[in-house]
């Protein structure tokens, strides 16, 4: 007889019988016994039963709670056509586009699952989003882990960073695992989660499965295959709204243009004078490790950084800013900023509540649920609300960019914007003229990475 | 402990990898003593007044050469131990802001974008509110990091500020270590502390005897599927334990990128031993302190009872298999060492390993007092004595035991 038993994300296997285990059991000399990722725990099982292995499992801890559907979902074509998919083996990830509702996929399995479950979000906005979802479909209790709080229940909400930190705790309560925004998931740290939770049914949700550093690869060791998949262009139209681009250049004022040409001269010098190309992520990788220890490479780092910063932060952006609130006055309306700075100077200015990383977490939930009510018509963020988060009942949208713009993240957002009765939704994007070489190609990858 | 963006390292000979630590030198304590008058001189004003003072010096310290993580990471440290005014002030900013919020959606339409309409909601919430229209202003200010009011700091020399960034350093630098070896000679009492401490942050070891003592070898429960940097951080926490010990040595496997290959990260190993404890800060050894009652009645009245044989409490650890075994006393006569163990009321399993752990001992002296209630523990092994007691150990009984290995 062996027993199976949970121990810090892994399942550790007591008893005498000799075996040859499977490659992903190990052997371990500090215990004298064999351990194996707790992810691994179903396949185990699978092994000793098709050996005819006796085995006595102490491996799941649940939550005690109780789980009531009070609010059914009502669910479009496309995503019954989903959930038979990953019903299939009850693992695996669904790709459908933002604001096509998965979120509701979610909650539809949850509902016939019943079984304690585990939600992984990448944002405390979600987390709220999520938390709201649930208490209006599900009679549950509802723990939520993060941002303060710390506390399991029946279903429980959890951020990435918890989840990473807390995984020994959590890998085995749960029986359903979802990954919210999970390509977020396949990172070096993230993965942790998933290797040392046992939860047999996972699902990941996403719109955007595809990694640069080609780490979607580790999927279906993690959360399984991609099970469904459908695009913007097979939706758009039926299911999401129309909208509208409108682009506004604005050019640097005279101090500013002098000081952005300061700062990008001693950039440019910095590079010609070393040959130094940037070219990808790793060459801006070595450049910051080498700025550590070399004055003039972390002089150079800072020009670039502050001229990105003029280039911003133009002030002629506000002007124009301006106008279009003064033509959308009185609808729903939300600005995106690059930094935290400019998102404080357009809430002080103008009385416009804003939501940064930066917020209390008192007020940022009574803006958001003040935003949602109607309370307040329009909010300024600084890039906190993109990932995921249901953009609330606006229908304009303003991005003070730099001066490249993010064509996926415009098509997200501009997809789940909600149109005011016969009119489309209107998206604008200012952005600085005259700054485009600041390093062109790779700006976009780089600033997500590094900064901010 | 440190953000891992302001940790300084040197790469020897492409193998060993060492923390820049702060060296207690005049130009290091003079730049730690000027951020310390300036944290001193904050009290009463608010964040944005010191962050100002601590640019200036930031920018005089580039100017002289410092380097700007060692200055970052002393103002990590100190931003620490600043104390801030308190928090009711927020909840009350959250609701006025939120009555200004209100008001310029309810007048006109979610912003004000004229310096008159912006007056007018000032007035508005200040009569709804009564407070005075420069309170307003002033509050719709105060929620942000940079406008809190500083309420004290606690103190430190510029010496001991030194000290204690060389410990954040090196616990920074082991956040990616991946496997730690420490061989330490200490107490039973100091290493039982270590390894409750080892067990609760959910790692690993192995024990093993070594020239100096004691050599644990620590990860955690994947490190045998795949070797990762997840216990890092904890392995960091148990940095400051070993400090007092009487000897100590620790040699790590560190990740770093650090002149690696392109987005691979590279293993080297760092070392260091007591030698160097003058740069770090001075940890007090441990106050003894008795598991129950019962050991300590018995310590006391034993001490009385006979002069001939010498009572140690918490002796150093022996080693069993691949554990440790920490007997709660020592008895010495000459040449003549017998260890002494108490097992009271503890669950059926604990007491099942104990005695596992027991059976491994080899040639070790050994007299295991043993509650009544606990039944019959049989162990065959000439070198173990077994007694029983009830509530109390009594004196006579060990003493009358410890003849058997007189002769």
């Amino acid at each position: 007889m062996l027993e199976l038993k949970y121990s810090g994300g892994t399942i550790i296997i007591k008893g005498d019988i000799k075996l040859n285990f499977p490659d992903f059991v190990y052997y371990d000399p500090r215990i004298d016994c064999y351990r194996c990722y707790a992810s691994k725990f179903f396949e185990l099982e699978e092994f000793l039963k098709s050996n005819n292995i006796k085995y006595d499992a102490k491996v799941f801890d649940l939550p005690q709670g109780h789980f009531e559907v009070i609010k059914h979902v009502s669910l479009r074509d496309y995503q019954y056509e989903a959930i038979e998919a990953w019903d299939k083996e009850k693992r695996g990830i669904i790709v459908v586009p933002t604001g096509a509702g998965k979120t509701y996929i979610a909650l539809a399995i949850m509902a016939y699952l019943k079984v304690p479950t585990l939600i992984v979000v990448p944002t405390l906005e979600l987390m709220e989003q999520w938390y709201s979802r649930i208490k209006e479909h599900f009679r549950t209790n509802i723990g939520l882990f993060g941002g303060g709080s710390k506390e399991l229940g029946y279903v429980t909400i959890i951020t990435y960073d918890s989840a990473y930190i807390n995984a020994e705790l959590i890998g085995n309560k749960f029986l359903f695992i979802i990954f919210d925004e999970v390509h977020h998931l396949p990172s070096e740290g993230f993965r942790q989660i998933a290797l040392l939770s046992a939860s047999p049914y996972r699902l990941g949700l996403t719109a955007t499965p595809e990694r640069e550093d080609g780490l979607h690869e580790l999927y279906p060791e993690l959360v399984g295959e991609v099970v469904y998949r459908k695009s913007i262009s097979e939706m758009t139209g039926k299911y999401l709204a129309p909208f509208e681009i409108l682009r506004y250049y604005v050019s640097l004022n005279d101090e500013e243009k002098e000081k952005y040409e300061k700062y990008r001269s001693i950039f440019k010098k910095f590079f010609e004078d070393n040959g130094i190309q940037i070219k990808s992520l790793d060459d801006f990788y070595q450049m910051i490790l080498r700025s550590g220890k070399d004055k003039k490479a972390r002089e150079a780092l800072l020009a670039w950084n502050e001229a990105r910063k003029i280039a911003l932060n133009a002030s002629a952006k506000i002007e124009v800013l301006k106008e279009i609130l003064q033509e959308h006055k009185g609808e729903r309306i939300i600005i995106f900023t690059e930094h935290n700075k400019l998102a404080r100077e357009i809430s002080s200015k103008f009385f416009i509540p804003e939501i940064t990383y930066k917020t209390p977490e008192k007020e940022r939930i009574l803006t958001m649920e003040r935003f949602r009510k109607g309370i307040y018509n329009v909010l300024v963020t600084s890039k906190v609300l993109e990932e995921g988060v249901d953009v609330p009942e606006a229908n304009v949208a303003i991005i003070l960019s730099g001066s490249g713009s993010r064509r996926e993240f415009m098509q997200r957002l501009g997809r789940i914007l909600r149109p005011k009765a016969n009119k489309t939704a209107k998206l604008y994007e200012i952005i600085t003229k005259g700054t485009t070489e600041v390093n062109v190609s790779y700006r976009r990858r780089i600033r997500e990475e590094y900064f901010d | 402990m440190l953000p891992s963006e302001l940790l300084r390292i040197k790469i020897y000979n492409n193998e060993y990898i060492k923390p820049l630590f702060a060296e207690l030198k005049d130009e290091n304590l003079f730049l730690a003593d000027s951020l310390i008058k300036i944290y001193e001189e904050s009290i009463g004003k608010r964040v944005k007044d010191l962050e100002e003072k601590i640019k200036e010096l930031e920018l005089f310290a580039e100017e002289y050469g410092y380097d700007f993580k060692f200055f970052r990471g002393l103002k990590t440290l100190l931003d620490r131990r600043l104390l801030f005014e308190e928090d009711i002030d927020v909840i009350d900013s959250i609701r006025i802001r939120a009555e200004i919020f209100e008001t310029t959606n309810r007048l006109f339409g979610g912003f004000v974008l004229r310096e008159e309409e912006k007056r007018k909601v000032i007035s508005e919430v200040s009569k709804k509110l009564n407070l005075n229209q420069e309170q307003v202003e002033e509050i719709f200010k105060s929620i942000y990091e940079e406008e809190k009011k500083i309420k004290g700091f606690e103190k430190i020399s510029g010496e001991e500020l030194l000290k204690l960034y060389n410990l954040s350093l090196l616990q920074t630098l082991l956040f990616r270590c991946k496997k730690l070896f420490l061989d330490v000679k200490a107490t039973g009492y100091e290493i039982r502390r270590l390894l409750w401490n080892v067990k609760k942050l959910g790692l690993l070891y192995i024990a093993e005897k070594s020239f100096n003592g004691i050599t644990f070898t620590i990860d955690g429960p994947v490190s045998v599927i795949k070797q990762i940097e997840r216990y890092g951080t904890r392995m960091a926490k148990i940095i400051p334990l070993i400090l007092p010990f009487s000897y100590w040595k620790i040699f790590a496997y560190i990740s770093s990128k650090l002149r690696a290959k392109k987005g691979k990260s590279k293993i080297y190993k760092f070392v260091m031993s007591k030698e160097s404890e003058k740069l770090f800060p001075k940890y007090e050894k441990l106050e003894l302190e008795y598991d129950s009652d019962l050991e300590e009645s018995f310590a006391k009245r034993f001490v009385t009872v006979t002069g001939e044989w010498k009572l140690i409490r918490e002796p150093e650890p022996i080693i069993s298999g691949k554990t440790i075994f920490i007997p709660d006393f020592l008895l010495i006569k000459d040449d003549i060492k017998v260890y002494l163990e108490i097992i009271g009321f503890w669950t059926e399993d604990y007491l099942k390993r104990k005695i596992e752990k027991i059976k491994q001992l080899k040639d070790i002296n050994l007299i295991l007092a043993i509650d009544y209630s606990l039944g019959d523990i049989k162990i065959d092994d000439p070198n173990i004595v077994i007694i029983k007691y009830d509530k109390t150990i009594s004196s006579f009984d060990i003493i009358k035991a410890l003849r058997k290995f007189e002769k």
